[in-house]
């Protein structure tokens, strides 16, 4: 009944990429299963894969809604269930096809800020000393300069056309945070007696960094994952709204940008093609942030209301 | 030479509130196969000690030897040959393994690592000796579990399991069976005795609770430590049967028993104040003179008593007793 | 024969047959807590009595149910528990009163001015930014009308019964004292009301032992000025020895043996408290043979059919593995729910 070989993700001396993507898988299945306690949670996090999918497949199966300048600003109707926009396209179908490359963007800026801080982070509470103080000291200076204006500023510079350069840039400036928590995560764990015992057996930096310490971290790699996402989409639409962003396409960003550059206030019936973007940011944004809290509840038993 | 051999080691630490002597100038020795009780209160220094000759903590001054070579100078084949050598098992279990590993993982790790074996199936033959030498038996009960599927006192024997894993020398046993229910503390400590038999482990065992220490230590010794410092080092079995520092008789008269008639019987010897005084703040001279029913004005707290031997098998830090023991020879 | 100091103390503290001075009253308490799997029986049907003045200490480990039990006598316990049985009469003077169905005002006065309790690791139970006074004040100022100088001069003289200096320690804040002070502080606050019932929840675990000894040689003073009645919950069976009048031994939520404490220590009827004495070594006490109890603590959601205690007995027999374990008596001051108690006692093992 019981395996003769040890599996080989759990062989200590392999391969940290490997282990790392093994410790993502399970910190998202061991986020599942304790999200379970948390209805809302629940609720969120199934309505966020819903969203998902939705925003993957909508652009394959949906097609870009042509201009129809005969019906520019039409109220809702059954053939445009929110209307059209100012060239008479459809702002349904813009909606459903607006989401991919924002949550493109969101999802590797934020993979990248998570990977930058896990990795800073760790090395920085674990080697402590002069390392410690330059990598903290470094947080420190971006922390302080205001985000937002200094990303609009990068993006006007560097005249992005590229949605991949738009994440690297919101990536560069948003790990700071998460590098802070994770350092004193790191911290509080790098004094565990399992940890102890592991220097005891000699089992080496590179083993009790990411066989002892990370895997412990995996469900807050998970949230720091997700809250990540929800600043690099506050992030993009910020700039998309500025016109600092490219604007080619069709994303919520862009239509929220053309909303109010070609005037949609002016017109009655445009309402729909304000709100429809505004509406679908806030709600992935909100469900993310129900998902959050909820892992942080599960995580965390002393905020919990009940037992 | 003496397997492991600590020499006027300290270990002081600066903090915002001030320096701390967590030891001061102590000096014990182990040798292979032979169990050395450290006893004492909070403040004593034993588990810094402990950690000291796990060489988790590297003394402040002072040395700390293996085989007679000086453990933070060696060489790196060395430092290498110590580090295997001497183990540590925690007290809580419920810290000592890693909650996201099995028992497979958590004793294949250093087997795997130090290429003590190679490949699943031979390391899985020896996962399992391990487990059947702990008494955790039928292994495969136990080989694929995680730790929050095992009770407090089987944590522990896996605790042991990992120590034993690379073959130590020394097992620095740190309050290692105070977090486990009373009625199994005894089975624990039979396990690592009889490991003490097969394997010639060497046992430097950490305790508070001196009928631990009693039952554990009895054919080894056992130290009693006060404020960073070694106050009586003897024989267990002459410890417990006649205590010389003032301070070990005062903690066996005070220990309540378990015998309604015994412990309401026993006399106590009264100390003068039940204040611990602070580590960063030691009094002068000998640092239990506050609290001694015999110290004496002019001496105990002027002049720091050295530990000396005052017989065959015991050695004591007290002027008073020093003299007398002179006087009576 | 034996001291009649100690005679004294069993005699009068384990006559069941005077109910007139039975202060609190448990019979047939149930406690469970909801998880998600289910719910998990805590502490199933205890039953006991406590008289005026006496010390009785409940004895267990892990999974013996003795913190909830004590928990329950003053209505702590966490959300998740439910009581689905049971009743808990507490008496003073003529009045009596059912526990579990007083009102959240009544509770309140009850606890603490009848029956008040010092925790487990109390040395972290008072309010960090006030001082000791403050908090004295506090605590009677809450319950009753009354003028600092008054509760000042009690509070001196509860500081002076626990041997504590009033002057220094009224003064300070509670990281500067430390902890043995800390815990003898609390026991002090908890008398300020004159308490019928104090319940100490493991008032010397993680306590050094000189500390252990104070707070033991303060407890027994106490009770000898003041008279309370006190409940002890722990493990450690020599603050029993030292203590109790009468002890309880609880595994896997009941009550397995209860008798005065010399009857328990030196008669005792029950195997797991036997075992118990056999696994704890003495000090000054001669060499004798030490056995662990074999087996793991019980596990609340999988107890075995019949006695739980049988997996791990030496006196099992098949009828403890399928038949219900009923309380007898021993003598009329000592009860045990064992099948064989009188081979326990006569020491005939299976």
């Amino acid at each position: 009944m019981a395996t003769t070989t040890l599996s080989s993700n759990q062989s200590p001396t392999g391969n940290p990429a490997l282990r790392v993507f093994n410790d993502v898988v399970g910190g998202l299945r061991s986020a599942m299963r304790v999200m379970g306690y948390n209805k809302a949670g629940m609720i969120a996090s199934w309505f966020l894969v819903v969203v998902v999918v939705v925003c993957f497949v909508a652009p394959v199966v949906i097609p870009e809604p042509g201009p129809d300048y005969a019906n520019i600003y039409a109220a809702p109707s059954a053939v445009h269930p929110l209307g059209t926009d100012f060239q008479g396209s459809d702002v349904l179908a813009q909606v459903l096809r607006g989401g991919e490359v924002v949550l493109v963007v969101a999802g590797v800026a934020a993979a990248l800020s998570v990977f930058i801080s896990i990795t800073l982070g760790a090395i920085s509470a674990y080697a402590g000393g002069g390392v410690d103080t330059i990598i903290t000291g470094l947080a420190d200076v971006v922390l302080t300069i205001p985000n937002f204006p200094l990303l609009a500023v990068l993006a006007a510079y560097l005249r992005l056309n590229n949605p991949i350069l738009l994440a690297l840039l919101i990536a560069v400036l948003g790990w700071p945070t998460l590098l802070l928590s994770v350092r004193s995560q790191v911290l509080s764990l790098k004094e565990r007696d399992y940890v102890e015992a592991a220097r005891a057996l000699d089992l080496g930096t590179r083993h009790i960094l990411f066989n002892e310490i990370l895997p412990n971290m995996r469900a807050y790699i998970v949230m720091y994952f997700v809250t990540s996402m929800t600043g690099a989409i506050y992030a993009q639409v910020g700039l998309y709204l500025l016109g600092f962003a490219p604007l080619s396409g069709d994303n919520w960003g862009i239509m929220l940008n053309l909303a109010w550059y070609r005037g949609a206030i002016f017109f009655k019936n445009s309402f729909w093609y304000i709100m429809a973007p505004i509406v679908a940011i806030s709600v992935v944004q909100f469900a993310m942030v129900t998902v959050t809290r909820s892992l942080e509840e599960a995580f965390n038993p002393r905020l919990r209301k009940e037992g | 030479m003496s397997l492991i051999e600590v020499e006027h080691a300290s270990q002081r630490f600066l903090t915002r509130r001030g320096l701390i002597t967590a030891l001061n100038d102590v000096s014990v020795g182990l040798e292979t196969s032979e169990v050395l009780c450290l006893v004492g209160e909070s403040g004593s220094g034993k588990t810094t000690l402990g950690k000291m000759i796990a060489g988790l903590r590297r003394p402040t001054s002072g040395r700390l030897l293996f085989e007679g070579k000086d453990v933070w100078t060696s060489s790196t084949e060395e430092y290498a040959r110590y580090r295997r050598a001497v183990q540590i098992v925690h007290q809580d279990p419920y810290a000592s393994l890693n909650p996201v590993h099995r028992v497979r993982e958590i004793l294949g790790a250093p087997l795997l690592r130090h290429r003590i074996t190679s490949g699943g199936a031979a390391t899985e033959k020896r996962i399992r000796e391990i487990l059947t030498q702990v008494d955790l038996t039928p292994p495969d009960d136990f080989i694929d579990k995680y730790p929050h599927q095992l009770s407090g006192g089987q944590r522990q024997r896996v605790s042991i399991a990992r120590a034993l894993t690379l073959e130590p020398r020394v097992i620095v046993a740190d309050e290692a069976v105070s977090m486990v229910d009373t009625s199994i503390r005894v089975s624990l400590l039979n396990t690592l005795l009889n490991l003490r038999e097969r394997f010639e482990v060497a046992f430097l065992f950490i305790t508070h609770d001196l009928g631990i220490a009693k039952y554990f230590g009895w054919s080894g010794d056992t130290a009693v430590m006060y404020l960073g410092q070694v106050v009586e080092h003897a024989r267990t079995r002459d410890l417990i049967a006649n205590p010389s520092h003032p301070y070990t008789r005062a903690l066996l008269s005070a220990i309540p028993e378990p015998d309604p008639e015994l412990t309401r019987k026993k006399q106590k010897v009264l100390v003068r104040s039940m204040e611990i005084p602070s580590l960063l703040n030691l009094p002068s001279g000998c640092t239990f003179h506050p609290r001694c029913p015999i110290w004496e004005s002019g001496l105990c707290d002027q002049k720091a008593p050295a530990l000396l031997r005052v017989d065959d098998t015991r050695e004591v830090a007290c002027h008073v007793v020093a003299r007398e023991a002179v006087v009576t020879r | 024969m034996g001291d009649t100091v100690m005679n004294h103390v069993a005699s009068s503290g384990g006559d069941i047959a005077n109910t007139a001075d039975v202060v609190l009253s448990v019979k047939d308490l149930w406690i469970e807590y909801l998880t998600s799997r289910g719910p998990v029986r805590a502490v199933r049907g205890a039953t006991f009595d406590l008289h005026q003045g006496e010390s009785l200490a409940l004895i267990g480990e892990s999974g013996s149910g003795k913190t909830t039990l004590g928990l329950s006598l003053i209505r702590l316990l966490p959300h998740t528990a439910r009581i689905p049985q049971g009743q808990i009469t507490y008496r003073r003077k003529d009045r009596t009163s059912e526990v579990l169905s007083l009102g959240a005002e009544d509770m309140r006065r009850f606890r603490w001015e009848e029956c008040a309790m010092v925790f487990q690791g109390a040395q972290n139970a008072l309010n960090p930014v006030l001082t000791i006074r403050d908090q004295f004040v506090d605590t009677v100022q809450a319950h009753r009308r009354q003028g600092q100088r008054q509760i000042h001069e009690r509070a001196e003289e509860l500081l002076r019964l626990v041997q504590l200096e009033p002057d220094r320690v009224l003064r300070a804040y509670p990281h500067e004292l430390s902890g043995g002070m800390r815990q003898r502080v609390l026991i002090a606050m908890s008398l300020l009301l004159q308490p019928q019932i104090l319940i100490l929840d493991e008032p010397t675990t993680a306590l050094d032992i000189l500390t252990q000894r104070a707070v033991i040689d303060v407890l027994r003073r106490l009770k000898e000025q003041l008279g309370f009645a006190t409940i002890f919950v722990s493990h450690d069976l020599s603050l029993a020895a030292e203590l109790a009048d009468r002890v309880a031994t609880m595994y896997a939520g009941r009550i397995v043996e209860l008798g005065p404490v010399d009857d328990i220590f030196y008669r005792s009827a029950h195997p797991y408290t036997k075992a118990l004495l056999e696994a704890v070594p003495t000090v000054v006490g001669n060499d004798e043979k030490l056995i662990s109890i074999p087996g793991s603590p019980p596990d609340l959601r999988n107890l075995p059919e019949g006695c739980p205690f049988h997996p791990r007995c030496a006196f099992v027999e098949d009828r403890c593995r399928t038949s219900d374990v009923p309380v007898e008596w021993v003598s009329n001051r000592q009860e045990v729910a064992c099948l064989r108690w009188r081979d326990v006692r006569g020491e005939v093992k299976s």
